[in-house]
């Protein structure tokens, strides 16, 4: 009752408030005089009687301003009241009003942006998959029983397992898991792999084999046609369900392809379905890894388990097992929970154990959620994502405070009076603080939009969506309440603490009369520069970094093309690849613009520093033993290949169609293997075999020409690329190579003849990557080269807030001590002198704060060097260009605030007191 | 003038209501009575007597309406209702059981 009463009290006063305001100062006047009247029937004059009754009345205004604030809902007005009041004195001050808004906004958008990254990175479900957290996904290992030998490579062991344990994830690991397993609706399986498609052109895809019921357990329904069926699993159809994406670009989007048979490897299938748009599976898509040409991508073409490596060859890893790695997923059936599963998984792993026919002693079984990251991992990401935005945003929070500090100062007549009427201290403060909440709300209103079209830039490299959803927008509001404490609180009860009295008297103290918080203030601004500086050096750093993880020689990236194939996954007939890549090199040698062509496998032409990995033969002196071979980088070199990559012919020739025989009997070596031999390298002798140590296709054969080392990323300083020795034909099977054409023009007008000719000469082979050198290197460091130009726009952004902040901070020091300058321009001193004192002392900060951030700047470059193990060291030009900007951007922010008070009218500013 | 004493935390209400009972009264009525019934000990300035009024008015403990006072001034007098009757009871009970207790504590110690 008596807050429905209370309500119906405060609704009346918000209806007639001025009536309300009658009504109690009518009741304290009344009050009044009858107090009045009293004391004069007591004896007292009337001016006395109303004298003393005003003296213990305590303030009319002060008491109808309890009166008020005591009202039901009182706060409401009185915050509409500070809304009202902040947003005129907001309009009023325009300039300051933009500066702040814009630097928060900055801040606020590149923290949102951030936010955004974060949550797509971590945290989102995967789309298109039903109560993802209702997801198991289970693994089963057993021991392998010999782990000092022969441990399996990396990818099979299960991560930090001391010893060695293999995972059971064959196709029968399968069948005996998908009836035993308890607490589980269903479990499926299923495997990523690259594929070929023919579309007509044969493509290169990424295929997922998925047991019949995958899709019914990640509760994914098709855009169109339909999924597995238990029909299909009983007659083993033949059937594919393609990606939305793949379906666009291949099919137009049009329904009919549904039914229609492609060629996956060596089977044909029948389209029945197609995925919804977003679906990727439950498997983060890795970003590209900087020794890997390859790119990471989402699934294309899921196909049912049955049709096995008809569909999908085995990779690399899995042929050397014999065996298949599949994933095991269920779905929780309802009221159990994760740890229950345990238990059954374990004794699974045990019954699936006993079933092989190899010796374990021992099992284990690991239940797990669906996660795109697991929440373990988190802190990794945001420690990596969230630092730099934090650091901006900070900076834009100083520099508003800064500005509000100035302004507060300049306001502080105003409060002074304010105070002195009667307005309390917390009441003030309240009132900035509104004033700080609509600037950060203006600010977000700015930094949402700029945000998102952030995001929109960068979810093209990054090929993942970006949505600024629910939980982002959260943080975003958290953000802004967090920024108007930070940049609001601080000044609202500074500018507060402060005495009406020396405010308002005759000589106002209009200086900085607190000389340790002006100290802080000069000490945020160095902050400010430094870590500005800091940013922006970094970022051009990275930058010229990640360039130099570019690969290149001698011809200019924009002319050479490069194509790559694998003819291994067709299991073409004997002689057919051969016949293949003779005809891929005829024919690009005729294409009208291509002045070179000629083929290589591409590990043999650039290698990423010294790894030996990618070494394929072994290499020795004749008068050596065998057994001393070196490993070595190196391959079939055929057509004009030097020439169309570049590389110059330091001695002798390079090959002719007379060296091309069934054994090669010559050798082109390249400078460092040169260097190697220690004597004139033209016409030594060398014996080559393939790394398998297969000796009997041993051979020998002759230098006859050295040729110049390509440039390769990631050596350490001063050191010579890895030696190289290149063959006119194979020792061993090369199934794998690429095409190089050097171009007149650009080689883009190339792309598709050489499509044209690929489908005309070998109508199954897919092209894996078609694309300049110089596209090539952008992909595969996409994401590097974003992440580093997102550190050098960071930077200027810090530049541009550091540069207001000191622009700020310099108005502000001219502002309090205009009445210093005034009298000493009063005595005799010149303009000009103004001008340079103001801008030394000014000056002076920038300088500290550019000597600090530099020095962060080196540290930070020093450590990224050592890291990435980049040619280069310090960019000197990005370095120098980065400081030079900053010294003209703190020059101007210094010197229109020191012109300022070089002109001061010294009559007008004494007089104003 | 004598040392007056502040009006006990939370006592205020419980007194206004008590001199409400009587007859209806406003502002400087309310203050005087409150002078006179403690013998000059109690002091209830205007700054806490007003907001105090406001409160009761608003949860419906009294409710108030300009009249005429008895030396011809206009002045807001205040009623007490039915809802401030309770309240007055249930505050007087809580008023009595705090001094039964503390008077216990004093004798007993």
């Amino acid at each position: 009752m008596t807050v429905w009463s209370r309500i119906c009290a405060a609704f009346r006063r918000w209806r007639h408030p001025s009536s309300w305001e009658r009504a109690v100062h009518d009741e304290l006047q009344s009050y009044l005089d009858h107090e009045i009247e009293a004391r004069v029937g007591a004896g007292m004059s009337p001016a006395e009687a109303r004298r003393t009754a005003l003296a213990e009345f305590g303030g009319v205004e002060q008491v109808k301003e309890h009166v008020r604030s005591s009202a039901t809902g009182a706060w409401v007005d009185a915050v509409a009241q500070d809304i009202r009041y902040a947003s005129r004195s907001l309009r009023s001050s325009r300039s300051y009003s933009i500066w702040v808004v814009g630097s928060l906004a900055i801040g606020m958008a590149v923290t949102i942006a951030a936010l955004a990254v974060l949550n797509a990175l971590l945290v989102l479900p995967f789309p298109e998959v039903t109560a993802q957290h209702r997801l198991a996904r289970v693994t089963m290992l057993r021991n392998c029983g010999r782990p000092d030998n022969s441990t399996p490579p990396r990818s099979q062991r299960a991560a930090g397992a001391p010893d060695c344990w293999i995972r059971m994830s064959a196709p029968a690991d399968y069948e005996i898991a998908r009836q035993g397993l308890a607490g589980v609706e269903s479990l499926a399986a299923y495997a990523i792999g690259d594929t070929t498609v023919a579309l007509p052109d044969a493509r290169s895809v990424r295929g997922v084999l998925a047991s019949v019921n995958y899709f019914d357990v990640l509760g994914v329904r098709p855009a169109l046609g339909r999924m597995f069926t238990s029909i299909d699993a009983d007659t083993h159809a033949e059937v594919a369900v393609i990606a939305h994406s793949l379906w666009l670009r291949e099919f137009d989007g049009d329904p009919s392809a549904i039914g229609r048979t492609i060629r996956v490897a060596d089977r044909f299938v029948q389209i029945v379905g197609v995925a919804p748009p977003l679906f990727e599976g439950i498997d983060r898509p890795r970003p590209p890894g900087p020794r890997r040409m390859a790119v990471g991508r989402p699934p294309d073409v899921w196909l049912p388990m049955w049709l096995a490596d008809g569909v999908l060859p085995l990779s690399a890893a899995a042929r050397g097992r014999q065996e298949r790695d599949f994933q095991f997923v269920g779905r929780l059936m309802d009221r159990v929970e994760l740890p229950q599963l345990q238990a059954g998984a374990a004794a699974l792993a045990r019954g699936i154990a006993a079933s092989r026919s190899e010796p374990s002693q021992e099992t284990r079984a690991e239940v797990l959620r669906v996660w795109r990251v697991n929440p373990r991992n988190w802190p990794i990401g945001i420690a990596v994502v969230m630092p730099i935005p934090i650091l901006v945003l900070a900076i834009a929070c100083v520099n508003a405070a800064n500005l509000m500090l100035a302004r507060g100062s300049q306001r502080q007549r105003e409060l002074a009076i304010r105070l002195a009427i009667g307005a309390g201290r917390g009441r003030i403060v309240r009132q900035l603080l509104i004033e700080s909440a609509l600037l950060a709300v203006l600010a977000t209103a700015v930094a949402v939009p700029v945000a998102w079209w952030g995001l929109q830039q960068a979810a093209t490299p990054w090929d993942i969506p970006l949505p600024l959803d629910t939980t982002v927008l959260m943080f975003t509001v958290v953000t802004a309440v967090v920024t108007t404490l930070a940049f609001g609180l601080a000044p609202a009860v500074r500018v507060t603490a402060q005495q009406p009295a020396s405010t308002l008297g005759p000589v106002a103290a209009r200086s900085d009369t607190v000389p340790g918080q002006s100290r802080m203030r000069r000490a945020l601004v160095i902050a400010q520069v430094a870590l500005s500086l800091a940013l922006l050096a970094t970022g051009s750093q990275l930058v010229s970094t990640v360039r130099s993880e570019a690969v290149s020689a001698g011809t200019s990236a924009d002319r050479l093309l490069i194509a790559r194939f694998d003819l291994e996954p067709l299991k073409l007939p004997p002689g057919e690849r051969e016949v293949f890549y003779r005809e891929l090199l005829a024919g690009a040698s005729r294409m009208p613009g291509v002045e070179a062509a000629g083929l290589a496998r591409h590990s043999s032409v650039w290698t990423f520093g010294h790894d030996t990995a990618s070494a394929s033969l072994l290499v020795w002196r004749p008068t050596d033993k065998a057994e001393d071979g070196q490993l070595t980088i190196g391959g079939v070199a055929e057509g004009e290949l030097f020439d169309a990559v570049g590389l110059r012919i330091l001695e002798g020739r390079g090959f002719t169609e007379a060296d091309r025989h069934v054994r090669p009997q010559v050798a082109v070596v390249n400078e460092t293997a040169a260097k190697a031999l220690n004597g004139p390298p033209l016409g030594s002798i060398l014996r080559v075999a393939p790394r398998t140590g297969d000796f009997q296709s041993s051979t020998e054969v002759r230098i006859v020409g050295v040729i110049e080392a390509a440039i390769e990323p990631r050596l350490e300083r001063g050191e010579l690329p890895a030696a190289k020795i290149y063959l006119p034909s194979p020792i061993q099977p090369e199934p794998a190579l690429s095409l190089y054409v050097r171009t007149s023009g650009t080689s883009s007008a190339l792309v598709r003849p050489i499509r044209e000719l690929v489908s005309q000469i070998g109508p199954r082979v897919p092209v894996l990557e078609l694309g300049s050198l110089a596209e090539f290197n952008e992909r595969s460091y996409a994401t590097q080269l974003w992440l580093a130009r997102a550190a050098v726009l960071l930077g200027g952004i810090g530049l541009l807030l550091a540069t207001a902040g000191l622009y700020g901070v310099s108005s502000y020091l001219v502002a309090m001590r205009s009445r210093e300058f005034a009298i000493r321009m009063a005595v005799g001193a010149a303009p000009g002198t103004i001008l340079t004192m103001v801008l030394r002392q000014s000056m002076r900060l920038a300088f500290i704060g550019l000597l600090v951030g530099g020095s962060a700047a080196v540290a930070v470059s020093r450590w990224i060097q050592s890291e990435y193990h980049g040619i280069l060291g310090i960019d000197g030009e990005a370095f120098g260009s980065a400081v030079a900007l900053f010294i003209l951007a703190m020059f101007l922010a210094t010197a229109i605030p020191a012109a300022r008070a070089s002109r001061l009218d010294p009559v007008e500013n004494l007089r104003d007191a | 003038m004598r040392d007056r004493k502040d009006i006990p935390q939370g006592t205020l209400d419980l007194l206004i209501l008590r001199i409400l009972m009587r007859e209806p009264m406003h502002g400087w009525g309310i203050m005087q009575r409150l002078r006179d019934l403690t013998g000059d000990v109690f002091q209830v300035a205007p700054g806490s007597l007003f907001p105090a009024l406001q409160r009761m008015e608003e949860r419906g403990w009294a409710s108030g309406d300009w009249g005429t006072s008895e030396n011809n001034r206009r002045a807001k007098y205040y009623v007490i209702t039915a809802a401030g009757r309770r309240q007055l009871t249930a505050e007087q009970t809580r008023w009595n059981t705090i001094t039964l207790a503390v008077a216990r504590v004093i004798e007993g110690a």
